[in-house]
C-alpha cells in the first residue's frame, strides 16, 4: 500500500512535498531556539547552538522527503529532465547522433527482417520440423526427382508420407480479363505431407490425388479471397488454360510454402502412373513419422537407393538421395549472402556507435568542470555515471525511433527487390521479431556508446576545477583507438563493396553471345501436359503472324532466353568413340531453337550452317565450348553425337554448324557446352518468342500480344518486354546487393572521416599554446599543417594493418559469392586504401589549416 | 548483528513516538522534548532520525498529521495516532516486552 502511495507522490510535482517539510523544520528550529533563549542564552547564541544541533537542513529535508517518494524513480526523473535540457543546448550532437544511429539501426533492422525471413523463421507450415527435403544427385550433380523413384523411396518406414511437386503457370480464363495463376502440381499425397489443413470444402480424394477423374484443384486462401470468393460457391468451376477445373476446397491461410498464392492441383495420371524412370523434374519432400530421425531415414533411403541402382543401373545407377531438414535446405540457399549482408550492415552500425562514443567522450571531457562541481557538492560517482548514461539512452532512444521509421519503409522496399519465386520471400515483413531485434540493437548501441563517457565520468576528480583544463591524455588516446578501429571496419567494408562491384561488373560484361538491342522477348508458358501437336501448331501460327507485323525484321522462337537458365541438360555420347571417363556423365545443355533464332538474336555463326526446320532433329548445331570439350583440336562438323542417354535407343545426330555460346545464367562459372535442335525435335512447352524490330521493340508489345491471343485466347502469355529489360531483370538482385554494399561502405567512410576530423580538432585545440609558441618562434605554417596531416594519416595507416588482415579474411569468407574476381586480388585492397588515404588527407587538412591560422599574439596573451 | 540493531533502533523509536502520541496530538519538537524529559535527559532523539521516522509512519498510516496553531499562536504540524496506529502500538509494546524478557533471561544465566 505504501509503495503505491510513494509512487503516486513521485509522480506528483515536487513543490507539494517540499514546502510543508520546510515549514515544519523551520518551526522545530524556532522552538528549540526559543527554549535556549528561555534558558538564558542570547538570541544570536541560541540560534547558533540550535542550528548546530539541528544539523544540515538540506540533508534532513531530503531524507524526510525520501520517505514520501520512491527515491530511485525521483532521481531518474530529475536526471532525465536534466539530460533533456543539456541535450537541447547541443542540437548538433543530437542531430549527428539521431542521424547516424537512425540510419544504422534502420538499415540493420531492414536487413535483419529479410535475413530472419529467409534463414531463421521456420517453414510456414504446421509441424514443419518433421519435414525433410530429398535432394538427388546424379553422378555428383544436383538433379530433380523422378515420380517412379519417388514411389520407391516412399516405402522407407521412417516416412509417414512422401510427395513431389513442381510449379507451372496457367491462365485463369475470365472473359475479358485473363490472368496468370501459379499452380503447384503435386504427386502423391502433397497436402498430407505439407500437413495443410483444409478450411473450406474438402481435400482431394485418393483417386483425385492420383490424377484419376475430372480435373480438380484446391485454392490457397489469397487466391480464394481475391478471385473466387463471392463469385462462386464450392465446388467452383473455373477455366484454366482451356480446361474446366473444379475448385473443391480452400487451404488454410497459414500454409505459405512452397506457394504463397495460386492453386494446388494433382499431377496428371500419365505422370503419376507408368514406369518412366528417366524424367527428372520433381522437388521431393517427405514427412518423418513421430520418433523417426533424419539418420534413420537416410539409412533406409540409402538401402533402397542401392537396390534400385542394382535393378535399374541405367536410370538409377550413380543416383544418391540425401535427406535434409527442409528448413536447413531452404536456409542454405541464402546462407552466405545473408550473413555477408547482415555482417556488413552491423559493421556500419558499429562504426556509427564508435563515432557517437567518441563525440560523447569529447563532451564528457568538456564537462569536467561541471562534474567536478557536482562531485564536490556531494554527488556520488554513481550519480554522475547515471546522468551520462541517461543522456546516452535518450539519444539512443531517439535514434532507435528514427531507425524504426526508416525500417518501416525499408523492409517492403527490400522485399520487392528479392527475386520472384524465392521461397519464403513472402515471409519478409516488419513483425514483432523485427521490432524486438530493433529494440535489442538500440539498447546495445546505447551500452556501446555510453561505456567510454561513463568510464570517463567515473574518473573525474576535483583537479579538473583548475582553469583551462581540457582533454586529458587518456581520453585522447581512447579516441585515437576509436578512430583506428573505425578505419579497420571501414576498410573491410570498402573492400567488400569493391569486391561486390567488381563481381557485378564482371557479370554484366561477360559476353552474352547475342545482340539484345531492338529485340522483343515474349514468354509463353504452356502447361506440361499440353499435346505436342497443339504446341507445334501454336508456334507455327504464331511465327507466321508475328513475322507479318509491321516493324518486325525477323521472328523466331526458342526454349529459354539468355541468362534465364532452366534449360534441359543431358549427358552426351559419341557413337563413334568412347569418351574420357569424366565426360560420360557430364551434362551438356540441350537447347531447342527455331533456325531463324540465331540470326534474329544476332548470335554469330562460327562455322558451317544452321539446321533446317524440317530436319526433325537429324541435324544439330553446337557451340564453341561444346566443340572444345568433346572434339578438342578437331573440326566437329560432320561428326555424330547422341543425346538420348545410356540405355535408350541411340539416335545419332549430325553436327552441321558451330555458333558462339549463348550465355545460360549470369553467374555461370565456366562456359556451357550447348547443343541446339529444332523446336519440333523435343517436347518443351515453354516458348520464348524473339522478334527483331526495326525500331523500338517496346512499340511492338501490344500488337504482338493481340496476335498471340487471337490464335488462342487462353494462351498463357507470361510477359512481353524488350530483351534488354528481360536481361536487366536477371541482374536485379546482384545489382541491389552491390548497391547496398556501396552505400554501407560510403556511410562508413563518411562516419570515419567525421571521427578523424573530430579528433584532430580536439588535438589542435589542446595544443593551441604549443602551436602559438612555435609560430611565434618562426615555424613555417606549412610545416605545422603538414605535421597534423601526417599525424592524421599515420592514424589511418595504423588502422590499415589489421584492416588488411580483416579484409583478407572477409574476402576468403565470401569467395563463393564472387564472380570473375579472385579473393586475394591486390587491386581489391589497393583501391580502397588509396581512397581512404586521400579522403583522410582532406579530412585532416581542414582542421590543420585552422592550426596554421592561429594568431600567436592571441594564444600567448591568454596566459 | 548491525542490521538487526538498526531495525531494532528504528522500531524502538517508532514505539516511543507512538506511545508519546497516545497521550494526545503533538508536533515534532514536542515529541522530541517529551521523550527527552520523561527519559530524564537520557534519550536524545535527533531531528535527523525523528522527521524521517514521523513521515514514514505517516505514509504507513499509523499516524496522521494536520497543521494547527500552538498556544503561542505559531503554525505547526501536529501528529496524532490513527486507530491502526493504536493497534500497531499494542503489538509493538508486546514485542518489546517479549524482547526484553528474552534478553534478561540470557543475561541472568550465569
Amino acid at each position: 500500500m505504501s509503495l503505491l502511495t510513494r509512487l503516486r507522490n513521485t509522480l506528483r510535482p515536487s513543490r507539494q512535498n517540499g514546502d510543508s517539510i520546510d515549514e515544519e523544520l523551520a518551526f522545530h528550529l524556532e522552538a528549540r531556539t526559543r527554549d535556549l533563549i528561555d534558558k538564558g542564552l542570547s538570541p544570536g547564541e541560541a540560534r547558533r547552538q540550535a542550528a548546530i544541533a539541528f544539523g544540515s537542513t538540506a540533508r534532513l529535508r531530503e531524507e524526510t522527503r525520501d520517505q514520501h517518494v520512491v527515491p530511485v524513480l525521483e532521481d531518474l526523473f530529475r536526471d532525465t529532465r536534466l539530460a533533456f535540457r543539456s541535450l537541447r543546448r547541443r542540437p548538433g550532437l543530437v542531430l549527428t547522433a539521431v542521424l547516424s544511429l537512425g540510419i544504422g539501426i534502420g538499415a540493420a533492422t531492414t536487413v535483419y527482417s529479410v535475413f530472419d525471413a529467409l534463414l531463421l523463421k521456420p517453414i510456414p507450415l504446421p509441424r514443419s520440423e518433421r519435414l525433410v527435403f530429398l535432394r538427388e544427385r546424379v553422378k555428383g550433380q544436383n538433379s530433380s526427382g523422378n515420380p517412379t523413384r519417388l514411389r520407391d523411396l516412399g516405402q522407407a518406414p521412417a516416412f509417414s508420407a512422401v510427395a513431389g511437386f513442381y510449379g507451372e503457370s496457367r491462365i485463369h480464363v475470365v472473359p475479358g480479363a485473363p490472368t496468370q495463376v501459379d499452380v503447384l502440381v503435386g504427386i502423391g499425397n502433397l497436402l498430407g505431407v505439407l500437413n495443410a489443413p483444409i478450411v473450406k470444402g474438402r481435400p482431394f480424394t485418393r483417386d483425385e490425388s492420383l490424377g484419376l477423374g475430372a480435373p480438380v484443384a484446391i485454392s490457397t486462401m489469397p487466391f480464394w479471397r481475391t478471385k473466387l470468393e463471392g463469385n462462386c460457391t464450392l465446388p467452383c468451376p473455373i477455366n484454366l488454360s482451356g480446361v474446366d477445373v473444379q475448385i473443391i476446397g480452400v487451404v488454410d491461410a497459414a500454409v505459405r510454402y512452397p506457394l504463397a498464392g495460386g492453386l494446388i492441383a494433382p499431377a496428371s495420371l500419365s505422370d503419376q502412373s507408368g514406369n518412366n524412370r528417366r524424367a527428372r523434374f520433381l522437388q521431393m519432400i517427405g514427412r518423418l513419422r513421430d520418433g523417426a530421425t533424419d539418420s534413420e531415414a537416410q539409412a533406409q533411403i540409402d538401402t533402397i537407393s542401392s537396390t534400385l541402382a542394382r535393378q535399374y543401373p541405367l536410370t538409377d545407377g550413380g543416383v544418391a538421395t540425401h535427406v535434409i531438414q527442409l528448413a536447413k535446405f531452404e536456409a542454405d540457399r541464402n546462407r552466405e549472402s545473408g550473413y555477408a549482408t547482415l555482417g556488413a550492415v552491423l559493421f556500419v552500425l558499429l562504426i556509427a556507435c564508435v563515432n557517437l562514443s567518441g563525440l560523447l567522450l569529447a563532451r564528457a571531457v568538456e564537462r569536467q568542470r561541471e562534474s567536478a562541481v557536482r562531485l564536490s557538492l556531494g554527488a556520488g560517482t554513481g550519480a554522475l555515471v547515471r546522468l551520462y548514461l541517461i543522456e546516452v539512452l535518450l539519444l539512443a532512444f531517439a535514434g532507435g525511433l528514427a531507425g524504426l521509421a526508416l525500417a518501416s519503409f525499408g523492409v517492403p522496399w527490400l522485399a520487392s527487390m528479392l527475386p520472384e519465386g524465392l521461397p519464403k520471400a513472402t515471409e519478409v515483413e516488419f513483425d514483432s521479431r523485427t521490432a524486438i531485434f530493433s529494440i535489442a540493437i538500440t539498447l546495445a548501441c546505447a551500452i556501446i556508446c555510453g561505456l567510454a563517457p561513463a568510464w570517463r565520468a567515473s574518473r573525474c576528480t576535483n583537479i579538473a576545477l583548475r582553469e583551462g583544463a581540457t582533454a586529458s591524455a587518456s581520453s585522447l588516446l581512447l579516441r585515437r583507438v576509436f578512430v583506428a578501429a573505425q578505419v579497420v571496419l571501414t576498410f573491410v567494408l570498402l573492400c567488400g563493396a569493391t569486391l561486390a562491384g567488381r563481381s557485378l561488373l564482371a557479370m554484366t560484361r561477360a559476353p552474352l553471345g547475342i545482340e539484345p538491342r531492338q529485340v522483343l522477348a515474349i514468354n509463353v508458358n504452356f502447361p506440361w501436359d499440353s499435346k505436342k501437336a497443339d504446341l507445334d501448331r501454336f508456334e507455327r501460327d504464331a511465327l507466321a503472324r508475328l513475322s507479318m507485323l509491321p516493324g518486325v525484321i525477323s521472328a523466331s522462337v526458342m526454349d529459354r532466353l539468355p541468362l534465364e537458365g532452366g534449360a534441359q541438360t543431358r549427358p552426351v555420347q559419341l557413337p563413334a568413340r568412347t569418351l574420357p571417363a569424366d565426360l560420360t556423365a557430364r551434362p551438356a545443355s540441350i537447347r531447342t531453337a527455331h533456325p531463324a533464332a540465331f540470326s534474329t538474336l544476332g548470335a554469330p555463326i562460327l562455322a558451317g550452317r544452321i539446321y533446317r526446320d524440317d530436319s526433325a532433329g537429324r541435324e544439330v548445331v553446337v557451340n564453341d565450348a561444346f566443340a572444345r570439350r568433346y572434339f578438342p583440336g578437331e573440326n566437329p562438323i560432320g561428326r555424330l553425337i547422341d543425346i538420348e542417354g545410356k540405355g535408350s535407343t541411340p539416335k545419332p545426330r549430325e553436327i552441321v554448324g558451330i555458333v558462339s555460346e549463348i550465355r545460360e545464367t549470369p553467374t555461370q562459372a565456366e562456359p556451357a557446352a550447348q547443343v541446339f535442335l529444332p523446336r519440333t525435335a523435343e517436347y518443351w512447352p515453354i516458348m520464348r518468342f524473339v522478334l527483331r524490330s526495326s525500331g523500338d521493340p517496346a512499340a511492338l508489345v501490344g500488337a504482338a500480344r493481340s496476335e498471340l491471343l487471337s490464335i488462342d485466347p487462353a494462351a498463357p502469355l507470361a510477359s512481353a518486354q524488350p530483351m534488354t529489360e528481360a536481361l536487366g531483370a536477371e541482374f536485379k538482385l546482384p545489382a541491389t546487393l552491390s548497391a547496398m554494399m556501396a552505400a554501407f561502405a560510403a556511410t562508413a567512410l563518411l562516419l570515419t572521416l567525421i571521427g578523424l576530423y573530430g579528433i584532430l580538432s580536439s588535438i589542435i585545440v589542446q595544443r593551441t599554446r604549443e602551436i602559438g609558441i612555435r609560430l611565434a618562434l618562426g615555424a613555417d605554417p606549412v610545416h605545422v599543417v603538414a605535421r597534423f596531416v601526417r599525424s592524421g594519416l599515420s592514424l589511418v595507416a595504423i588502422g590499415l594493418i589489421p584492416g588488411i588482415a580483416g579484409a583478407f579474411m572477409m574476402s576468403r569468407a565470401v569467395s563463393s559469392l564472387l564472380y570473375g574476381v579472385a579473393p586475394a586480388d591486390p587491386v581489391t585492397f589497393a583501391l580502397p586504401a588509396t581512397l581512404l588515404f586521400l579522403c583522410a588527407a582532406v579530412a585532416a587538412y581542414i582542421p590543420s589549416r585552422r592550426a596554421a591560422a592561429i594568431d600567436p599574439n592571441i594564444t600567448l596573451r591568454h596566459e | 548483528m548491525p542490521r538487526a540493531n538498526r531495525d531494532t533502533l528504528q522500531g524502538t523509536l517508532d514505539l516511543l513516538v507512538l506511545k508519546t502520541l497516545a497521550r494526545g496530538p503533538l508536533h515534532g519538537y514536542g515529541i522530541a522534548t517529551h521523550i527527552l524529559q520523561i527519559s530524564q535527559d537520557f534519550l536524545h532523539v535527533e531531528e535527523g532520525s525523528l522527521y524521517p521516522a514521523l513521515h514514514r509512519m505517516e505514509e504507513d498510516g499509523w499516524i496522521q498529521a494536520e497543521w494547527a496553531a500552538t498556544e503561542a499562536g505559531r503554525r505547526a504540524r501536529f501528529y496524532s495516532l490513527t486507530p491502526e496506529g493504536r493497534r500497531q502500538l499494542e503489538s509493538e509494546l508486546e514485542r518489546w516486552s517479549k524482547l526484553t524478557r528474552a534478553v534478561q533471561l540470557v543475561l541472568n544465566q550465569a
